[in-house]
């Protein structure tokens, strides 16, 4: 007798342990459909402890009390469970100490338990989902209060432990619940989720790296980009199923909070939906706001996109590339490139973009400029500073790349400004002229990888014609690309921020300044700048330099919130109950500043387009000429 | 119903860079419009790349005369005449901008070619009205100074041209592009004789100021009348008395004198 409900325990957890891993079987069969990409899985897995307690955990301590739910939940289960599995050994189940361990794990789950049910109780919050959610607290708890019981009975009254029966029964429908979650429910998450870590599509981000150039694409392959689950790769498809619906994307998607019609939450179960085939009713979270109706049905070899299909074509069109969902997903999902994935399937396959894009890329095929204005008024801004013009005979320590927000006389005004501190701090430099062309930046974000291919070309020639030691600009899109993805198409220079050089001339003592006594300035993070290229410093501290008073607004450094102005956003006719500068603006204004500092063409416009009264706007580089002291 | 579009080497007026023409990228989109089922680029001079974007916007198949550039409207209309384009007969339209965007771009080319096929022309029509009354006619609209939109009917087949103004602009999809196929046929053109006066040289006159016949109309004088299908006296009644309106004509009582 002795031992008996202690061998069933142990038979018990064994079997729940089978039956997870065959309900894994449909899940990595359904993966496979997906495009090949293969992947060292035996390397992979052997770094998923570090990026899951490393990278992972970073992520999720984020929200108050996420880590600690988890630990106790996830850590307390499988360490009991573990434990409990260990009691095929007959000389453990002897032991009193060996069920007291197991109780304490236990206990510890239980304790959890409590957290993950305290979450959706008693009143759900709205970035999170229902449905199975409801009832797993319950399932955890029936394992867990089951688990810990069978070991109380074994610590307290060994000789009777057939007592432990009925805690067994208990277990084992919570374990039924739980082998039901993982199947068919959102706890799919723990097994796809570690896949997903081993094979993971950007593995440099791991560790505190960084990794944010969209990659090029093969333009002969059968499709581009992606039209149907079955297109994205396999390791991308176990990212989708990795999705835990927690939210934090959704929290912080500008798009969501000014009503554009894009739940990245949703989107990323959208497509985990028709990758597995099932309807949009299955999805418990809060939707795309506004977004019309579509018949939410899809399947591994149907369209993703359209009425007719899962996601409406609107949802696409709304993401501004800020990479904010992604900086904030603890399962570390790459949702932007998922969104570019999918333009370019739209683009690229079907000519289906928004009428205002059609245009611009058009005007960026036949003119090399995404406003169709003349290559040489590029420069009309600057025609008072007189800046040489880098012909193929000439030489210059550093190019100046103006960006197509050079035609603009707003922010021709900061390009000024910047030209005025070159001179005072003696840097040699010149601009392209006339040879300057789009970056392509514009097009490879609306999913137009052809006309980014032919751009590129065409500029990467033009710039290795020219002799030169660094390239500088004032605009982070021209920044990210020329710096991160024209290199694997054969361009490879130094590039910097104007920021990064001004930062770097005050810090050698090439320019001085002295701090001015303004009203508060908060600086606003460009995306492609702070979390597409890591530079969140330099900007700051210019700022200190040039500033007396400064403040950070709520949503800074990696946290940033986009302006509204990328990824094609303002060529695609996003319809909106919000704009976005007007919250980012509304941001500066709670913490009672009178300034924002910005350091993009594409900001200044956003945010100097909210209506008044709001903060002044001004670049980076007007308020350092302002502090600059005359040597 | 088989369509010819008219490509020319179309150059971007503010870049300078080899562009699809807006005319004739609208061209596809309004044959497409009207039901064309075949579709086919006919550019009188060499392959050049150029064409090959208007694969993206639906014309896959595309024609270059090699030589042709020397008589382009007799080159033009030896192929659309020699029935050699579709395997399934000759095309019932042509189509092309009504205005080109090249160096050697003329304005005149749809309408000689019209001519030479002895085909009617429809010019500056933005789209197809409601579907034909009799068998092989065309119903479209043209489109007319200020935005209106005048209804005209022409028999198959025809030519077309199309302004940069029409809204039929096909989508850009580049796979499309790439499934392309661009033929190059070598041919040789016979050109005819061209009449006195309006050849390459064309007449020299010096110039002489014309006499402002309309010096009572003003920019609101207008208004005018709306006649729908009138009779030709009527019309024709009309417009003299709007002339005599205007001074144009001298008074009814004066007339037998002048």
């Amino acid at each position: 007798m002795l031992g008996r409900t202690g061998l069933l325990a142990a038979g018990l957890v064994w079997g729940a342990a089978g039956a997870l891993a065959v309900s894994a079987v449909p899940a990595v069969r359904r993966w496979r459909k997906g495009r090949r990409n293969p992947k060292d899985m035996i390397r992979g897995l052997a770094t998923v402890p570090r990026r899951y307690m490393v990278d992972v955990h970073h992520a999720v301590q984020r929200r108050k009390g996420a880590a600690p739910m988890h630990a106790l939940v996830a850590g307390g289960t499988l360490a009991g469970s573990v434990v409990l599995a260990a009691g095929v050994v007959p000389a453990l189940r002897a032991s009193r100490l060996y069920w007291s361990g197991a109780g304490m794990f236990f206990l510890a789950a239980l304790g959890g338990t409590y957290l993950v049910w305290k979450r959706r109780n008693p009143k759900k919050p709205s970035y999170l989902s229902g449905g199975k959610f409801l009832w797993l607290p319950n399932a955890m708890l029936a394992w867990n209060l089951g688990g810990a019981l069978v070991a109380l009975v074994h610590v307290t009254l060994p000789e009777q432990n057939s007592i432990a029966l009925v805690p067994l029964v208990l277990m084992a429908a919570g374990g039924a619940g739980l082998v039901v979650q993982v199947a068919r429910g959102p706890m799919r998450h723990a097994f796809s989720g570690v896949t997903w870590l081993a094979a993971h599509s950007r593995p440099e981000r791991f560790g505190g790296g960084r990794s944010t150039d969209l990659r090029p694409l093969d333009l002969a392959a059968p499709t581009l980009g992606t039209l149907i689950p079955g297109d994205f790769a396999w390791n991308i498809l176990a990212s989708f199923d990795a999705c835990i619906e927690c939210g934090r994307c959704e929290q912080h998607c500008p798009a969501f909070a000014a009503g554009q019609r894009l739940n990245p939450k949703a989107l990323i179960q959208g497509l985990a939906l028709s990758a597995r085939g099932e309807n949009a009713s299955a999805y418990t979270g809060s939707p795309a706001p506004n977004a019309p109706p579509t018949a939410g049905q899809g399947s591994m070899t149907s369209a993703i996109i359209g009425v007719d299909a899962m996601i409406h074509p609107d949802t696409l069109w709304a993401c501004t590339t800020c990479r904010s969902c992604v900086e904030q997903c603890p399962m570390m999902i790459e949702h932007v490139d998922a969104i570019v994935d999918l333009r370019r399937g739209q683009t690229l396959m079907l000519g289906e973009v928004r009428p205002g894009a059609a245009d611009a890329l058009r005007r960026l095929r036949d003119t090399g400029e995404s406003g169709g204005r003349p290559l040489s008024a590029r420069a009309d801004g600057l025609a008072s500073e007189n800046v040489p013009v880098l012909t193929q005979d000439g030489e210059t320590d550093v190019l100046l790349w103006l960006g197509d927000g050079a035609y603009e006389l707003r922010y021709a005004r900061t390009l000024r400004a910047l030209v005025k501190l070159l001179r005072l701090a003696s840097v040699n430099f010149a601009i392209l002229g006339e040879a300057e062309l789009d970056c392509g930046d514009l097009a490879r974000r609306l999913g137009d990888e052809a006309t980014f291919q032919d751009l590129a070309t065409e500029v990467i020639g033009t710039l290795n014609s020219r002799r030169f030691h660094r390239i500088v600009t004032a605009d982070p899109h021209a920044l990210n690309v020329l710096k991160n993805e024209y290199p694997v198409l054969g361009g490879k220079w130094e590039v910097l921020h104007h920021t990064t050089l001004l930062d770097e001339l005050v810090s050698s003592g090439r320019l001085k300044l002295d701090a001015r006594d303004l009203p508060a300035v908060a600086y606003h993070d460009p995306c492609y700048l702070g979390r597409y290229n890591g530079e969140f410093d330099a900007p700051r501290r210019l700022l200190a330099a040039a500033c007396k008073t400064t403040v950070e607004m709520e949503w800074h450094g990696r946290q940033s919130m986009c302006c509204g102005g990328g990824g094609g956003n303002p060529v695609s006719d996003v319809d909106a109950e919000l704009r976005i500068p007007d919250i980012r603006m509304g941001q500066a204004s709670e913490v009672g500043a009178a300034i924002v500092a910005v350091g993009c063409p594409g900001c200044t416009a956003m945010l100097e387009g909210v209506p008044e009264p709001r903060p002044e706007v001004k670049d980076i580089a007007e308020l350092v000429l302002e502090a600059v002291v005359p040597a | 119903m088989k369509a010819v579009i008219l490509l020319s080497l179309g150059i971007d007026p503010v870049s300078g860079r080899p562009a699809p023409v807006p005319g004739e990228i609208r061209a596809i989109g309004l044959a497409r419009a009207l039901g064309a089922t075949q579709m086919i680029g006919l550019h009188a001079g060499s392959a050049r790349s150029v064409l090959a974007e208007y694969g993206g916007y639906g014309l896959t198949q595309i024609v270059c005369l090699k030589g042709g550039e020397t008589d382009p409207v007799q080159a033009l209309a030896d192929a659309v005449k020699g029935n050699s384009l579709f395997a399934d007969g000759a095309p019932d339209l042509v189509l092309a901008a009504s205005r080109g965007r090249g160096g050697s771009d003329m304005g005149l080319l749809p309408y000689q070619l019209a001519q030479a096929l002895g085909w009617p022309i429809a010019t500056d029509i933005v789209a197809p009205l409601e579907e034909p009354t009799a068998v092989g006619e065309l119903l479209l609209a043209q489109s007319r100074a200020r935005g209106a939109v005048k209804p005209v009917s022409v028999m198959l087949p025809c030519v077309i041209t199309v302004p940069d103004t029409a809204r039929c602009v096909p989508a850009f999809v580049f796979a499309l592009q790439r499934t392309t196929q661009m033929d190059e046929q070598t041919v040789t053109v016979h050109s005819a004789p061209t009449d006195e006066g309006v050849g390459d040289n064309g007449m020299l006159r010096p110039y002489r100021r014309r006499p402002k016949l309309i010096s009572g109309a003003s920019k609101d004088s207008g208004g005018g009348q709306l006649m729908v299908d009138p009779e030709p006296h009527e019309a024709a009644r009309a417009i003299v008395t709007h002339l005599r309106a205007l001074g144009v004509l001298p008074d009814p009582d004066q007339a037998p004198e002048a």
